[in-house]
């Protein structure tokens, strides 16, 4: 991806910080214009469901990172009990040794630690200590070296500007991706109800179940309107030129347990846009901030909000229905294996249904997307087919522009 | 020595702990305490200290939510305010408080307490070797982990009765619902309000007030069963906390505590205990049950 060097001298380019619960959806993240990602190893870490890296995968990553001028932070960021620290020093100084650029933990003794046995790994205070003010942040600066404080996802934009304009280390502001309605780290509801430790990677999400609402015996809610805490997920594109007003130097998106193609998406919407907003001092047309808002919304299928950047968040950032993840869009109908320049014939693999006639759009590292139709559709048999259907088989049809492997094609809309 | 320390739930409570056994009276104040208790004007606080100071107690300021920039003033005018009382603790979580201690000279009359994120050994001694008057061991650990801990860290502090916290939101959870819902309940500040999943039996108290929403569980901690190998692993207090709990029953906990502390077999006492509140849901947390990743 051609991360764009202009010199603006009014806003500072931040580093757009993505998600990755694998190697693959490391490097689509790195190929759409992540300068960094972070990920968890199979230890240590929150999101125990996300598939995880081993160390192997790790050093795989930061050398594809390192070759494509990105870095890759670990998460450490459990909180951890006593036998979680076996094997931690060791582990630490594999991370270092792989090239790993920083660590982003919440324990104060994994930072001292870290700092003692791993000198060059960065260290980065987690959302999880709830960061809402430059003076805590300035203990943690002084007392364990703090290399960079990510900012409590309950931060508004002035404490945002505040923190950041006192703060002596870099600052990280959460943009896109599920938030937690409590404050981050200090919820148990999981442990309670479930036995699944929420600081340890075993969120049950139990903030995002039905309860009934009561005073003194009598039911407050109704059985069509539960009471519900659930927040809806953060959308903060908004906000960009803020932040980057405001000096902050990461930008992350939550997500690890998100699919390659919301990582290609999202990534890629948000480095154009900060792309652009770097690229003009700031100034962007409400026509222009449009576009990028409606390419980021491609890319996401849950509710959203903007957190508490603006306000605190109150009833608007809040699911007042029944949860569900099932609400996948069915967008993602491909990527490209291969494609013949002669021909312009793309060999393709299914991800959901593609149908002759569909307006698809082609996500590209480093391009703008492009939009054409499908004229026709044959399959691995040599037969022109209506419908592909099956996931991962092979198909071909024609793409009126150059395509390269692993670009994504997403419909559009139908015929 | 193992002190008792208990919160104090209504301003009227005073007299009554002042005449218990407990050595300390943790109170909320108002805009720093993130608790369901009554929280103290300054002008009260400084009424309740003077009294809990001719008690011959301790007076704990609860400081525990987490500070954002409007409320560092007000932090730090109260930091200045207690380093005068030399019988004046702060239980605090956010380190923005830690740091404003150094200032004033308070670091050996602070106490980590951070509820959920105080979890291990290497943690705890982080703050003890800062310091610190105490650290508060998270009541989410089994009896092994909390003993392990206990042992290790000098100067802990283990939460042994009472309703625990589950959740901490900075956001207005039931103002949110009351506008969705066009309720007309007050539901900030309301200490009757209760929350039960959907698929499980269990009365959950959840409160709201300028700080946020808390949910509280939906049973009572008590430790009785355990208490033997806590007081073996040596830690400095035990915090008996009074959250949705009447005064006599608050009253009765920490007297029963006391009669352990002083020699009275740990069973007998929690029979006892639980005969005269079998009405009510107690229960042993998570001493014999261990959460999963």
């Amino acid at each position: 991806m051609n991360k764009k060097q202009s010199n603006s001298s009014i806003i500072k380019k931040p580093e757009l910080l993505a998600p990755a619960g694998d190697l693959a959806r490391a490097k689509v993240a790195i190929d759409y214009g992540a300068d960094a990602v972070y990920l968890g190893g199979m230890s240590f870490s929150l999101r125990s469901r996300a598939s995880n890296f081993t160390m192997d995968d790790i050093r795989s990553a930061c050398s594809y990172a390192s070759s494509h001028g990105s870095r890759i932070h670990v998460t450490v960021n459990i909180i951890p009990h006593n036998e979680d620290f076996e094997g931690l020093e060791q582990y630490l100084k594999d991370l270092e040794d792989a090239g790993v650029t920083a660590i982003i933990t919440a324990s104060v003794s994994i930072m001292a630690l870290a700092k003692k046995v791993a000198p060059k790994l960065e260290v980065h205070c987690s959302t999880q200590m709830s960061i809402t003010n430059s003076t805590a942040a300035q203990l943690l600066i002084d007392e364990n070296h703090v290399d960079r404080v990510v900012l409590s996802r309950e931060c508004n934009m002035e404490e945002v500007r505040e923190i950041t304009s006192k703060c002596p280390v870099e600052t990280e502001a959460f943009i896109h991706g599920g938030m937690c309605v409590n404050i981050s780290g200090r919820c148990t509801l999981s442990n309670r109800m479930t036995l699944r430790d929420a600081n340890r990677g075993g969120c049950a999400q139990s903030c995002r179940w039905q309860y009934r609402l009561m005073e003194d015996g009598s039911e407050l809610s109704t059985p069509e309107n539960m009471f519900t805490i659930g927040s809806k997920d953060m959308m903060a594109a908004h906000y960009i030129k803020d932040l980057m007003e405001a000096g902050v130097a990461s930008l992350k998106i939550e997500g690890r347990m998100k699919s390659e193609y919301y990582v290609a998406s999202i990534v890629s919407g948000y480095r154009h846009l900060i792309d652009e907003l770097y690229d003009n001092d700031g100034d962007i047309s409400d026509e222009r901030m449009a576009y990028h808002l409606s390419e980021i919304n491609k890319g996401e299928n849950r509710e959203v909000c903007s957190g508490c950047y603006a306000s605190r968040a109150g009833e608007e950032s809040i699911i007042f229905h029944e949860y569900s993840n099932s609400t996948v869009n069915h967008d993602f109908l491909g990527t490209v294996v291969s494609y013949n320049k002669d021909t312009q014939i793309a060999q393709v693999q299914v991800r959901n249904v593609i149908t002759t006639g569909d307006h698809v759009e082609a996500l590209m590292p480093g391009k703008m997307n492009e939009e054409f139709d499908i004229a026709q559709i044959t399959n691995e048999e040599q037969e022109i087919i209506e419908r592909a259907n099956h996931p991962m088989e092979l198909v071909t049809f024609k793409i009126p522009f150059e395509v390269n492997p692993k670009d994504i094609l997403r419909k559009i809309s139908s015929k | 020595m193992i002190n008792l320390i208990t919160t104090l739930e209504r301003k009227e409570d005073l007299p009554a702990l002042l005449a218990s056994a407990a050595d300390t009276i943790l109170v909320s104040v108002r805009g720093l305490s993130s608790s369901c208790a009554q929280p103290l004007s300054p002008e009260e606080r400084t009424e309740v200290s003077a009294k809990v100071k001719a008690a011959g107690k301790r007076l704990a300021i609860l400081a525990n939510i987490t500070l954002h920039e409007d409320m560092v003033a007000p932090a730090e005018q109260l930091m200045a305010d207690c380093s005068a009382e030399d019988h004046v603790s702060v239980f605090f979580a956010d380190p923005a408080l830690f740091y404003m201690a150094k200032k004033y000279d308070m670091v050996s009359h602070m106490v980590y307490e951070p509820e959920t994120l105080m979890t291990s050994s290497p943690d705890g001694e982080w703050w003890i070797s800062r310091g610190v008057e105490g650290v508060c061991i998270s009541p989410l650990l089994t009896l092994k982990e909390t003993v392990s801990i206990a042992s290790t860290v000098k100067k802990a502090i283990v939460t042994v009765h009472g309703r625990t916290l589950m959740s901490r939101s900075y956001r207005k959870l039931l103002t949110a619902y009351k506008d969705q819902n066009h309720l007309e309940q007050e539901v900030t500040g309301n200490r009757r309000l209760y929350i039960v999943e959907k698929q499980r039996e269990g009365n959950m108290p959840i409160f709201e007030d300028e700080t946020g929403t808390l949910i509280y569980s939906d049973d009572i901690l008590d430790s009785f069963d355990f208490i033997d190998q806590i007081i073996e692993s040596k830690p400095i207090a035990f915090l008996i906390n009074g959250s949705y709990m009447d005064l006599n029953q608050q009253l009765a906990s920490i007297e029963a505590y006391k009669k352990i502390l002083d020699g009275t077999n740990a069973s007998t006492v929690g029979k006892e205990y639980r005969e005269q509140f079998s009405s009510e849901p107690l229960d042993s947390g998570y001493y014999e049950q261990k959460t999963v990743k």
